[in-house]
């Protein structure tokens, strides 16, 4: 009988040292960092995820797509200095996320910054959840 | 195996009988008691409760250690993907998980224990012992005293499908006649400590213990946390399987360069 491996524990620490919601899997996420710009179109304020809605514009065009990114709950983000109106409409907004593998337009929700260089965080636990599971992944 | 740790249990509560004291038993007396008050967080600094079962592995039977195994390398392979299930008490605090910040609330009699995830522990103070055949319920029958400055807990009648150390697909139960001691105490003032012994005869080989610490978070205000929306984008309510649902929401901000 084939003896089962043990999980590397650094991996665990990483995931689980920091406060996570262990709500879903990371799988669908990818651990690449992406960037983009955009202006706020709702700031989707709920349990188990909070979710920021926003409207990208095409490259080159002046249409926009909109975008969905989810991140942790309530209380989670209240710890990172979130509130139901942290982002406005229409607010001008950078946002870096880990992508969707499927290639639809989301991903999980890595930090928010504004014009005037403040930013707003997600939680560390997914964050870190999610590069974990790509090292695992990728570990044969 | 089993019956020894059974009577090991009735032993433990045998020697720790609840004394039908003063303290505790009226609204003038709970100003006695160590100040409990406020919500606590559990402490980041050092391994979290898993991490410290890997390093010092709980002392499961011995033909449940791979399965335990297999479903931790699991949950870090695809998350926890359970879907709405109520938050249980399995031996330690946090068994919903490791977010959960905690509030102990004192009236004559009781010590209460919520968590923000919406656990409810009675802990009757009161001298009451613990019944002989409790119903199980998702928090267990809980009795306590106080020790001096350190409140003493104990628990029977938990959910014998609660899943250990925490809820996740794979996870082993608890099973039967689980018992469960706990020690709580301040070890200065806003630090809080929580040692528990577990007795599982269906899943442990002798008697586990844990030792969780809390930080006092002056003027935090609680945030409820549930599984349980009527609207999860993240898990299908149906099916209780992944999705990503970006179906947007009918109040969007009109989109730039529209009227």
């Amino acid at each position: 009988m084939r003896p089962l491996r043990l999980v590397r524990p650094s991996i665990v620490v990483a995931l689980l040292s920091a406060p996570t919601h262990a709500h879903h899997s990371y799988a669908m996420f990818s651990s690449t960092h992406r960037i983009v710009q955009g202006t706020v179109a709702k700031l989707e304020w709920g349990n188990p995820h909070v979710f920021v809605w926003l409207y990208v514009p095409r490259a080159g065009g002046r249409d926009s797509e909109l975008y969905g990114f989810e991140s942790d709950s309530i209380n989670l983000l209240r710890r990172q200095g979130w509130t139901k109106s942290s982002l406005k409409p229409g607010e001008a907004v950078t946002l870096e996320f880990f992508p969707l593998r499927d290639g639809r337009n989301g991903g999980h929700l890595i930090k928010v910054a504004r014009p005037d260089g403040t930013t707003l965080a997600g939680t560390p636990g997914p964050i870190m959840g999610i590069e974990a599971s790509e090292r695992t992944r990728a570990t044969p | 195996m089993r019956r020894a740790l059974s009577l090991f249990g009735v032993c433990l509560l045998a020697v720790t009988p609840v004394p039908a004291g003063e303290t505790g038993l009226s609204y003038a007396s709970l100003s006695t008691l160590p100040d409990f008050s406020g919500w606590w967080h559990i402490q980041n600094q050092g391994p979290p409760p898993l991490v410290q079962m890997l390093a010092k592995p709980p002392p499961l039977r011995a033909e449940l250690l791979p399965k335990f195994q297999a479903a931790l390398a699991a949950l870090l392979a695809r998350g926890g993907a359970d879907y709405c299930r109520p938050p249980q008490f399995v031996g330690f605090q946090n068994g919903g998980g490791f977010e959960d910040t905690i509030e102990f609330l004192f009236t004559p009699g009781r010590v209460t224990l919520t968590t923000e995830a919406g656990l409810i522990r009675r802990i009757y103070t009161d001298g009451r012992p613990l019944p002989l055949d409790p119903d199980e319920t998702n928090t267990g029958t809980s009795v306590g005293r106080w020790d001096d400055n350190v409140l003493v807990v104990q628990t029977v009648g938990l959910m014998h499908t609660a899943q250990f150390p925490v809820r996740f697909t794979g996870a082993l139960p608890i099973g039967d006649d689980v018992r469960v001691s706990e020690f709580i105490s301040l070890k200065s003032r806003d630090l809080l400590e929580i040692r528990s012994v577990m007795i599982a005869p269906d899943l442990m080989a002798a008697p586990y213990e844990i030792t969780t610490l809390y930080v006092r978070e002056a003027g935090y205000i609680a945030h409820e946390l549930t599984n349980c929306p009527d609207s999860d984008r993240v898990i299908d309510p149906a099916t209780h399987l992944m999705r990503f649902d970006l179906t947007p929401p009918a109040d969007l901000a009109t989109p730039p360069g529209r009227r």
